[in-house]
């Protein structure tokens, strides 16, 4: 057992390096990422909101109508984005493992210049010499600087560079003014230093962006899922135990009914009709606890109060689909094993119903639900995007989808990495369960 | 030889004795049967082409053309001597044609999808009126039109997906479970890197060099969404090959083969035979949270999620709420019944009442 | 726990609040260093300032009355939502370009000198007490007003200038749109402690404004202490000391819930003539929702936001009615459409004049007369807008002679034939002589589909085949910047003295990554385009204006859409504002900051109408006052 949770724990890790070299790969090769974004920004200024609709300017900025970039600014900020480098590395960056060039700074080398003085800040300059196509960063004392490096940033070759002032005077070349350099700070920063890095939209480490969402998907989800775990299963054996009576087909009805409505839209109708803006005052319109500034003031039982007023509406909304799933499914499961011979054969030893039910058949029929659990836990992480949406909640979902869009990569990978190791996690978990639910699985 | 197909046949002959015998999901296969098919033919009930014209002697069948694939379905105004630009208007002919020995007939919901405020008659937010049953949208289209053209590529995303979902979902997770050993690892770790895709956003980078597509999307869905089945097949591939008969079976050197398809499988078929409406219900609702999000199918192709978009972003605009909803809840509920039929007929098990 | 315990605590608390209080004080009594002479700025600078050359604004009754009303009451607290909490709270720098951070930037800081609200010239001191400008009308002095302190009571100085000018050429701050603007000047020079003279590198009429009026300043004591991306790492929600009226507590930011401003009582020239009756609300604060198109406006039926902007007309006209809202049929709401000088922006059609079809010019007519906005205004937008004629919709420079595009079918039609699109093919799409049928697809986001899908069937009906394809707005722009498209949506704001050069420069045409979207060129245009950037007589420049406005109009790169000249605001009637409301050429919420206030009366009234149900009285909904005042002026 020991031996084989251990086995688990390392296959992870290859699992965890495809998942996310998968996607960050795909994330770095999709067209339209945060660096067209950034230029998108500055250089649209601003569009009306509402498109032709004459628009409100409830977004963009104030330079009336956007900037013209120069070239020179766009490769500032790939540079910033670390597009200038190949995927492997940027993956290998990433990851930790490689260096991640931090504070660029432009650097301009005139004809026959071969030192330059670069400001780099708070009064402190830096010293970069060009020895053939390399350069060289001294700072004050004259030592050779361990904070900065400095290279070449242009698009001919290192021949060239060399050659330089040789080939400018014979004319090959000409439209090259200067020779353009970069002087930067490196470190070693990635997930393997525990550094996910920096949001794009929101310009905060990606962990503490992920914190407070963190509570609320567990809160909404895990009751969510409490819920609907307390009424399933006793339901769905109920439902076996009365298999094609009244109350079996009833409950059905009802079950598939509530199933058929998508849970986001029926809370969009609930927050209309109790969120006492038109209709009914019974709930809070959206949030998950009031207003920070009243919050603070509460007691605790207040909150408690509070808390549960603004988390109904939404749990309704969460959980209403889920119910038909599960109960469906326990109930299938329970008939599926008291069909079986063993529990026939505890019948005929002359069992108490009671036992052979609780003990023999639901023991056995939660297996389903139980391999499922892995599965339905990564989900309650992942949050409901929809449900958010509608209801105002900063949780998962939305922090996951709007950082999709806005092509938040910083947030998108950090997402996943999260995401995924729930998930492996969760299905070791659930294997696990699997096992301590039925005696006849064994692992190796 | 002979013997088995005989023996099958009176199995399947069984099953669909004991589905019709369960009025529910029987009346609700019958009803969504009936309604697909019909929906196959929507042109010729709701459409604001004609369905026999005839003019100057000559007859035409405007609306047929777009049930034949391979007919242009383009008629123009001229052609009936009508002074309008583009297509033919056929209501407004109807109404001018009155004392003419032209005449046509209108099919009995004379609406497309399409049509919005640049034709005459419509206008936007109508609510549900004689001419207009469902009201109109925001740009003026008929709503009760674009909801059941929508019923029909609904119900065909969600079956197609399905269908290729459990071709390929049960028979890896099957695969897994029975096989074991590396087998089972590799797709484990295939699954665990595949599923942590992000599908939406999969979905809106091929939309972005692609213009997504029925195809297209079901391509992107299928790609992801068979894993969740592999869960429920490769546990119950474990649980049924630890059973005493399995292992009978294995010690009487049976083929691998005949042991899947033979003892295992139809065994494990019914947890997974439940999810089928299940998962046509998921496909569905795929499609509807798609394009409530905008990364559906293009406009102006008739949706429910598009519609449940406009309404719930004019929520006072009722009709636009309650149709999309309604339509959705009616037949997710049907084919919810369908699959609880479903299963019970191809349950091989008597389920023994206690006492 | 005994009651010196409690009383322990609370000193302890009280302590750390202090120190944790926003920044280490000092107090310095108003007026200027003594030991600064009067030539560089120091006391009795006022009595020879007019003859060493510099000039300041000296109020008249005409236009006082546009810096709010007299009968202003401060106190209150209003309430507002945002639909995204900033990414930053700094004024400038990645990710600061938002409206939100420039709302942060006018309330809290300031710059040199203020637009005018009546003639939007950089003429009103702020920090800034008086200026020269050289006759070449490229150096420009500026002498900082000695009274002016930051919040933490130093002394604001030329040095500051200085310093917030490195800190935005910085280029580690990733906002190159900074180094754009600011790098048209060489380095600012301290002269002495109050005063600070800056070069233009060019001759260009925009330059004293962008300097004057476009540069908030900050302390070089917090400056001098971060490079660019220490800047950005540091002041990201936090505040450096401000000079401003408002002032933003780090306690204050809840972070992606909501902010507050809240209003100096210690603010330098608090009583300085221009902002004596301005500045109102003793706190403003946002509470964010993210896409959510309903719960906003049912928060503020409900009572919780105080004011809001009404953006789509079906909202307006459908739903803000007497018979569906109480609170407006009783007049406890009130409903306004607020008119003023705010630029339309330009929206419509924008066409790739590189490719097919759009490279003739008489597809691009054909389009023009077939995009039926008058339909599309009456049938969808319930006639709230008005037809756009003109790049400069709105503005001084708008050219009332431009060809109009209306709706013509037969227009079309004849334009159609010129580019040889004359007969059909047997789906109804026009073909010309080769057989290549008049079809394109165009980008749009999904949320714009409604304005597409009619403008698409009515191009069907005459033979185009426009196909849409779903993107996402950043995907969309990329194809843009490529110039990977055909036809887009065009929507852009515009500026009161529009900058031209980024839209229409011929050599942008060929480069990809720019504004010129269209590959617009015209030799006549380049010329008029640095006239008018070096010419400083506004005249000149609106004749010029016109002449491009004319030009663009008849190359006809963009389909003109339609344009609106007010703001929809409904509000609870408890406020008091100034006759014109919202200020002439600002034209939205700003104004609201600025000049309106809570008035005791109206709130008790409200409250008392509100309680016994009662009616009152409900005004007109049109607020026409910088129209007619326009009329009366002009």
């Amino acid at each position: 057992m020991f031996n084989y949770v251990i086995r688990r724990l390392l296959l992870m890790i290859p699992t965890f390096l495809g998942a996310t070299l998968l996607v960050f790969v795909i994330l770095q090769m999709a067209p339209g990422g945060p660096l067209e974004k950034t230029i998108m920004q500055i250089q649209m200024g601003s569009t009306n909101g509402g498109g032709g609709e004459g628009g409100a300017t409830s977004s963009g900025s104030t330079s009336g109508a956007g900037t013209l970039l120069p070239k020179r600014a766009i490769k500032e900020l790939e540079r910033f984005y670390g597009f200038d480098k190949p995927v492997w590395q940027r993956y290998l960056i990433w990851l930790g493992v490689w260096e991640r060039e931090i504070k660029h700074r432009n650097l301009t080398f005139k004809s026959g210049e071969t030192e330059v003085k670069k400001n780099m800040g708070k009064r402190r300059y830096a010293y970069v010499k060009k020895n053939g196509a390399k350069l060289e960063v001294y700072d004050k004392e004259g030592n050779i600087s361990t904070l900065w490096t400095a290279r070449f940033d242009m698009d001919i070759s290192d021949a060239e560079i060399i050659n330089f002032e040789e080939l400018k005077s014979s004319g090959k070349l000409q439209d090259i003014p200067k020779l353009e350099a970069t002087i930067f700070e490196t470190e070693y920063s990635g997930i393997l230093t525990g550094n996910l890095g920096k949001s794009y939209t929101y310009q905060q480490p990606v962990i503490e962006v992920m914190k407070p969402r963190f509570k609320v998907s567990i809160l909404l989800g895990l009751t969510g899922l409490l819920i609907s775990y307390l009424v399933c299963i006793p339901l769905g054996i109920k439902k076996a135990l009365n298999h094609g009576s009244k109350f079996d087909l009833l409950s059905s009805a009802i079950i598939f009914m509530a199933y058929s409505i998508p849970g986001w839209a029926f809370g969009g109708v609930l927050l209309v009709l109790f969120g006492g803006g038109s209709f009914w005052d019974v709930f809070p319109l959206g949030g998950l606890h009031s207003p920070q500034e009243i919050w603070v003031n509460l007691s605790f039982f207040e909150k408690i109060f509070d808390q549960i007023h603004h988390a109904i509406l939404p749990i309704i909304a969460w959980t209403i689909g889920s119910f038909a799933v599960l109960t469906v499914l326990m109930k299938n499961s329970l008939l599926d094993t008291m069909s079986q011979d063993y529990i026939r054969t505890a019948f005929a030893k002359g069992l108490s119903e009671k036992r052979v039910i609780w003990v023999h058949a639901v023991r056995n029929s939660v297996i389903p639900i139980a391999s499922g659990i892995g599965h339905i836990i990564a989900t309650i992480i992942a949050g409901s995007y929809f449900i958010e949406m509608i209801f105002n909640i900063n949780g998962f979902g939305k922090m996951g989808f709007q950082a999709i869009l806005d092509r938040d990569y910083p947030i998108t990978m950090g997402f996943l990495v999260i995401a995924v190791i729930i998930r492996l996690i969760a299905n070791l978990l659930s294997d696990l369960a699997l096992a301590a639910v039925d005696p006849r699985i064994r692992f190796k | 030889m002979t013997q088995q197909i005989i023996k099958s046949e009176s199995i399947n002959h069984k099953r669909w004795r004991k589905f019709k015998s369960l009025k529910r999901g029987y009346y609700s296969f019958i009803l969504i049967i009936t309604l697909y098919i019909l929906s196959l033919f929507l042109p010729l009930f709701i459409n604001s082409k004609a369905l026999v014209v005839q003019y100057e002697g000559d007859y035409y069948f405007p609306a047929f053309s777009e049930v034949i694939p391979w007919v242009s379905t383009y008629y123009d105004g001229n052609m009936f001597g009508q002074d309008i630009p583009g297509a033919a208007n056929f209501r407004q002919l109807q109404k001018s044609w009155d004392d003419s020995d032209n005449w046509l007939i209108m099919p009995i919901y004379p609406f497309n999808t399409f049509e919005d405020i640049t034709n005459n008659e419509n206008r936007m937010y109508e609510p549900p009126s004689t001419t207009h049953w469902l009201g109109t949208d925001n740009t003026g289209r008929d709503v009760l039109a674009r909801m059941c053209y929508a019923f029909n590529i609904s119900i065909s995303f969600a079956f197609v997906l399905t269908v290729l979902n459990f071709i390929i979902g049960i028979s890896i997770g099957g695969a897994m479970g029975y096989f074991g050993g590396k087998f089972d690892l590799f797709f484990q770790r295939f699954i665990e890197i595949w599923s942590s895709l992000p599908l939406l956003f999969v979905v809106i980078i091929i939309s972005s060099i692609i213009q997504p597509s029925f195809a297209l999307l079901i391509f992107i869905y299928t790609m992801v969404n068979w894993i969740f089945l592999t869960y429920y097949m490769r546990a119950e591939f474990y649980r049924e090959k630890s059973k005493d008969y399995v292992s009978a079976a294995i010690s009487m050197g049976q083929s691998d083969t005949k042991i899947i398809f033979k003892h295992i499988l139809p065994n494990s078929l019914i947890p997974v035979i439940t999810y089928f409406p299940f998962s046509m219900v998921g496909g569905i609702l795929v499609l509807v949270s798609l394009d409530f999000l905008g990364f559906g199918l293009p406009p102006p192709t008739p949706s429910w999620g598009q519609i449940l978009y406009v309404g719930l972003s004019n929520i006072t605009k009722w009709w636009m709420v309650f149709s999309p909803i309604m339509a959705q809840f009616f037949t997710l509920l049907c084919i919810v019944f369908i699959g609880e039929g479903l299963r019970e007929a191809f349950d091989p098990k008597i389920y023994s009442r206690l006492r | 726990m005994s009651k010196c315990t409690i009383y322990l605590i609370t000193s302890i608390l009280l302590i750390f609040s202090f120190l944790s209080a926003e920044f280490d004080y000092v107090t310095i009594p108003p007026g200027a260093d003594p030991a600064v002479s009067a030539e560089d700025g120091g006391n009795g600078f006022e009595k020879i300032a007019a003859s060493l050359g510099y000039q300041t604004h000296l109020f008249t009754d005409e236009d006082i009355k546009f810096f709010g009303d007299e009968k202003a009451v401060k106190g209150g607290r209003l309430h507002d939502f945002a639909s995204r909490f900033p990414a930053t709270m700094r004024l400038f720098g990645k990710e600061a370009n938002y409206l939100e951070n420039y709302w942060i930037e006018i309330l809290c800081y300031e710059p040199l000198l203020e637009l005018h609200p009546l003639t939007y010239e950089p003429n009103i001191p702020r920090l800034a007490s008086h200026w020269k400008i050289s006759d070449d009308k490229k150096k420009f002095w500026f002498r900082i007003n000695p009274d002016a302190r930051w919040a933490d009571g130093r002394r604001v100085t030329a040095d500051d200038v200085v310093a917030t000018w490195f800190l935005r050429m910085d280029e580690t701050i990733l906002d190159p749109s900074q180094q754009v603007s600011f790098g048209k000047f060489e380095e600012p020079l301290a002269e002495s402690m109050y005063i600070v003279s800056v070069v233009a590198k060019d001759t260009e009429w925009r330059n004293f404004q962008i300097f004057a009026s476009g540069m908030s300043i900050l302390p070089a004591y917090y400056v001098d202490q971060v490079d660019g991306s220490e800047y950005l790492e540091k002041y990201q929600f936090s505040m450096m000391p401000n000079s401003g009226p408002y002032i933003l507590k780090n306690k204050d930011i809840i972070n992606q819930e909501s902010y507050k401003l809240t209003r100096r009582d210690d603010f330098w020239a608090k009583d300085h003539i221009q902002n004596r009756y301005r500045f109102n609300f003793d706190a403003i604060s946002w509470f964010v929702i993210k896409d959510n198109a309903t719960l906003p406006f049912e928060k503020f039926k409900k009572g919780e936001f105080d004011y809001f902007e009404v953006s789509r007309s079906a909202r307006w006209v459908e739903d803000c009615v007497p018979e569906k809202m109480d609170a407006i049929d009783k007049g406890w709401m009130k409903k306004h459409r607020i008119f003023s000088d705010k630029p339309s922006g330009t929206s419509g059609y924008g066409f790739n004049m590189r490719k097919f079809p759009f490279n003739d010019k008489n597809i691009r007519y054909a389009f023009g007369y077939l995009y039926d906005r008058e339909e599309m205004n009456e049938k969808m937008y319930y006639n709230e807008y008005e037809m756009m004629h003109s790049w400069f919709s709105g503005t001084m420079y708008e050219n009332f002679d431009n060809p109009k595009f209306l709706f013509n079918a037969d227009s079309a039609i004849y334009y159609f034939k010129l580019a040889g699109f004359e007969k059909k093919n047997k789906d109804g799409i026009l073909i010309n002589k080769q057989g290549t049928p008049l079809r394109f697809n165009i980008n749009i986001q999904k949320t714009h589909a409604y304005m597409v899908t009619p403008v698409q069937n009515k191009l069907r009906q005459y033979g185009v085949d426009m196909q849409i394809v779903n993107m996402d707005g950043t995907t969309e722009w990329k194809n843009r910047q490529e110039r990977n498209f055909t036809i887009y949506m065009h929507n852009f704001t515009g500026g009161v003295h529009p900058s031209i050069e980024q839209w229409f420069r011929s050599d942008l045409a060929d480069m990809n990554d720019n504004n010129n979207f269209f590959g617009f060129k015209s030799d006549r245009v380049d010329n008029l385009i640095k006239v008018y950037n070096s010419e400083f007589d506004l005249d000149e420049r609106i004749k010029i204006g016109k002449e491009i406005d004319y030009i663009v109009c008849e190359t006809h790169p963009v389909a003109f859409g339609i344009k609106r000249l007010y703001r929809r605001f409904l509000y609870w009637d408890k406020f008091g504002y100034p006759e014109y409301m919202i200020d002439r050429f600002v034209g939205n919420r700003e104004s609201i900051f600025f000049l309106w206030w809570f008035d005791p009366e109206k709130e008790a009234r409200l409250e008392t109408a509100m309680n016994n149900d009662t009616s009152l009285p409900v005004g007109d909904v049109d607020i026409k006052f910088w129209p007619n005042w326009n009329k009366i002026n002009n």
